[in-house]
């Protein structure tokens, strides 16, 4: 599962051509993350995560525009992948190149590092008597809106990531000796069924269990 | 052959075909099947049946479903199938699948890079309507405009646009028959996303919901298998003189012991077969008996229906029938006082009775249940029967079933045995885990209904007859005699057709069969070799 979360090795044995854009693409989205640990460390020890988050940030930013654009163009002009897009899909790598391009922006423009130190100390203390360069503002704006967006996408397939992954698809755990498991399976059979086809012979009373165990019902004959 | 088929034209144009095949179109095949002139041509649907039956896919139908009688009729099945949406996606109708299909509804990227894994997609010359995620996107507009909460513009930013109407529900009734529910796009998907299961889901749906199903699945299949006792048709009198005929035949023909213990009390194994073996490979189950009898081994077959036949073909489009036959089977175990239920070589069987049927077996019902793999690896190391593995010299490759292999992650007992037990096993490319799937996956391999199947063996099947003729490719004519290994009765049923249609026997020496008889054929003392060639 690391080297998929990190490498992302499905899509590079199976879509390479893709990898190419996606890899960068998300890499630059852990390299942020880790820039924004360093700039809150950065605020307790300067000297040393300073350093730290504007490598981080540079590589970053780049690597996750290039990515973002890349993918912009390959889903608008790949008939593969235009086929199934839908607007939304355009305006997430939009929204994700304006957050990875402001932030490159920002950070090759001014003073970086030290507002941004600033602004999460301020916004960790609610303190908001605190002045950005406008590329910083703009940065974190961005960001801000991409922040509260998110949960709303499928984007958050980075989480589902971690269930999908391996529980979803090959998690066969058995029920024998799994007592909590039985007691639960044992709940849901006792759930009404109400499918509709003739030889389920659901009548609104019948549970899991009933429907189960019961003779088959006649039925005519189907298509 | 259309190419960029737009998913929002799914539901358009009802009366035509979304696209068209040709052999010409498909990937060729290695020597001597190169020749396009060469090969079978394709049965035609004849026009007097498209104005009966709903043809409005790729011009195959697995199906035959008939074309409503009225609007009123068209309309009526079409809520029916809105109502399946909604259950499909709750907790309480549907829990068995609920939460991965949910998530595989939900956090698919649309990258595509499972579509490459799928055998169907890249032989039919990547034909767009076969994309594992074709049918997975429809139904995710579908849910996303007419099921969910929330205003009809946000499910058309987000998703894309969709209409529900008879030409949708009718088209994606056909396609949910084109997949063999392999599952290698799922084992190919970076998020872990499962269009094979989505396609089982919309497969139960119509089962469930509107009661449709190919007859062989459902009326032939698992209604006569609780009404009779067995998809066979077999009752348990025929099941019991035919496998007597089979101990009497095959006794005198190897000189082993070849006699099957019935319903024995606290028996260690209750054995089930794939009924199917005993009409159509009785070599099977009478080399089932000759090695347990040989090994010592306190086991014994059921007389009582359905328990002699481990076919559930529920597995592949209804949770119900699929509960309905596991019970029954189990059932008959608890009453046997067996240790445990041990898996004939049957891949579905496999997996619909010891993972899936495992959520409604409670309590003493859950009996222990194991493949047959490792036991007879077992009993082929313990050296209670003597084996000469040069009675095997010949070139032996194996064919590995989705659901013992990729579904389950039986891979090595059966290759410890051939690599043990015949000289001359090699491996066909890829395999284990990325094995690919016969074509007679999902119930296809017993559905051969109008053209399908020509479908099922020319596409679906193209992928593994190639990967068969690369296997022996160092030998390829008919002098040198080949055994094509594959220890599933449903398996054995489509690459019986598969070699069939291509006489693959005559031009290139293949000949197919299971484990257990390889495994008869290297005893040592056996009177004649058990492995035929003609």
């Amino acid at each position: 599962m690391f080297q998929e979360i990190v490498f992302l090795k499905g899509v590079w044995e199976h879509n390479r051509s893709l990898w190419i854009f996606s890899f960068p693409f998300h890499f630059g989205l852990y390299l942020l993350t880790a820039m924004t640990a360093c700039l809150a460390g950065a605020a307790l020890v300067p000297d040393v995560f300073r350093p730290a988050a504007w490598i981080f940030g540079a590589a970053g930013y780049i690597l996750g525009a290039f990515g973002a654009l890349g993918l912009l163009i390959k889903r608008a002009f790949d008939p593969k992948l235009k086929t199934f897009a839908s607007l939304s899909s355009y305006f997430n790598l939009v929204f994700l190149a304006a957050l990875f391009l402001s932030g490159a922006a920002a950070l090759f423009s001014g003073p970086f590092l030290c507002q941004m130190t600033s602004f999460i100390r301020a916004f960790f203390t609610v303190n908001p008597g605190i002045t950005l360069d406008a590329p910083i503002t703009a940065h974190i704006i961005i960001a801000m809106l991409f922040l509260v967006y998110l949960p709303f996408t499928y984007m958050m397939h980075f989480v589902a990531k971690y269930f999908t992954y391996h529980e979803v698809r090959w998690n066969d755990e058995p029920m024998a000796g799994n007592a909590a498991m039985e007691k639960e399976v044992k709940q849901l059979l006792s759930q009404k069924v109400t499918w509709a086809a003739k030889h389920i012979g659901a009548d609104g009373k019948k549970n899991w269990v009933d429907i189960a165990t019961m003779s088959l019902p006649e039925e005519k004959k189907n298509a | 052959m259309p190419k960029n088929l737009k998913v929002e034209d799914f539901g358009k144009h009802e009366n035509e075909q979304l696209t068209s095949l040709n052999l010409q179109d498909l990937v060729p095949l290695p020597p001597p099947y190169d020749k396009l002139g060469d090969q079978p041509a394709w049965k035609q649907i004849k026009h007097e049946q498209t104005k009966e039956m709903v043809v409005n896919l790729d011009g195959v139908s697995a199906c035959s479903l008939p074309k409503p009688k009225s609007k009123e009729e068209e309309n009526e099945l079409v809520e029916k199938f809105r109502a399946g949406l909604k259950k499909i996606l709750s907790k309480q109708d549907n829990w068995t699948f609920q939460q991965p299909l949910t998530l595989s509804l939900d956090y698919c990227a649309k990258c595509q890079t499972c579509n490459d894994a799928c055998p169907v997609y890249e032989m039919s010359g990547k034909n767009d309507l076969y994309r594992p995620t074709l049918r997975s996107e429809v139904l995710r507009r579908l849910i996303a405009k007419y099921v969910k909460k929330g205003p009809a513009w946000l499910a058309k930013f987000k998703h894309g646009n969709i209409d529900l109407n008879w030409t949708t529900v009718s088209r994606l009734y056909e396609l949910a028959y084109r997949c063999t529910l392999c599952r290698r796009c799922a084992q190919a998907c970076p998020m872990g996303v499962d269009n094979g299961l989505i396609t089982h889901e919309l497969r139960k749906i119509f089962s469930q919901e509107l009661g449709w199903a190919p007859k062989e699945l459902h009326e032939k299949g698992t209604v006569q298998q609780l009404k009779a006792g067995s998809s066979t048709g077999m009752t348990p009198l025929v099941v019991k003189d035919n496998i007597d005929f089979i101990d009497d035949d095959f006794s005198q023909e190897t000189g082993f012991d070849a006699k099957t213990p019935w319903d024995k009390q606290g028996a260690d194994i209750l054995l089930i077969h794939n009924a199917g073996e005993i009409l159509s490979w009785p070599e099977n189950v009478a080399a089932f008996t000759i090695i347990f009898n040989a090994a010592g081994l306190d086991w014994t077959l059921s007389n009582q229906a359905p328990s002699y036949d481990g076919v559930n073909y529920g597995l592949f489009y209804d949770d119900i029938q699929l509960a309905r036959i596991a019970i029954k089977h189990a059932s008959t175990a608890r009453k046997l006082g067996v240790k445990k239920i041990v898996m004939g070589e049957c891949g579905h069987q496999h997996k619909a009775t010891i993972t899936i049927a495992d959520r409604v077996l409670v309590g003493d019902m859950n009996v222990k249940r194991e493949s047959c793999l490792p036991v007879l690896e077992k009993i082929v190391f313990s050296g209670k029967i003597k084996f000469d593995p040069s009675q095997n010299n010949f070139p032996v490759t194996l064919h590995d079933p989705c659901n013992i292999t990729r579904n389950l992650g039986i891979i090595e007992p059966q290759r410890r045995i051939l690599r043990y037990l015949c000289p001359q096993f090699r491996e066909m490319t890829p395999h284990g885990k990325d094995n690919y799937c016969c074509g007679g996956g999902s119930g296809f391999a017993v559905m051969s209904p109008n053209n399908f199947a020509d479908w099922r063996i020319s596409v679906g099947g193209r992928k593994k007859f190639k990967q068969i003729l690369d296997a022996f490719g160092d030998r390829p004519g008919p002098e040198t005699k080949k055994y094509l290994c594959a220890p599933c009765s449903n398996c054995k049923g489509q690459l019986r057709d598969l070699l069939g249609y291509y006489h693959a026997g005559e031009k290139a020496g293949i000949t197919y069969g299971g484990l257990v008889e390889l495994i008869v054929n290297a005893m040592v003392g056996i009177k004649k070799p058990y492995v035929k060639w003609e």
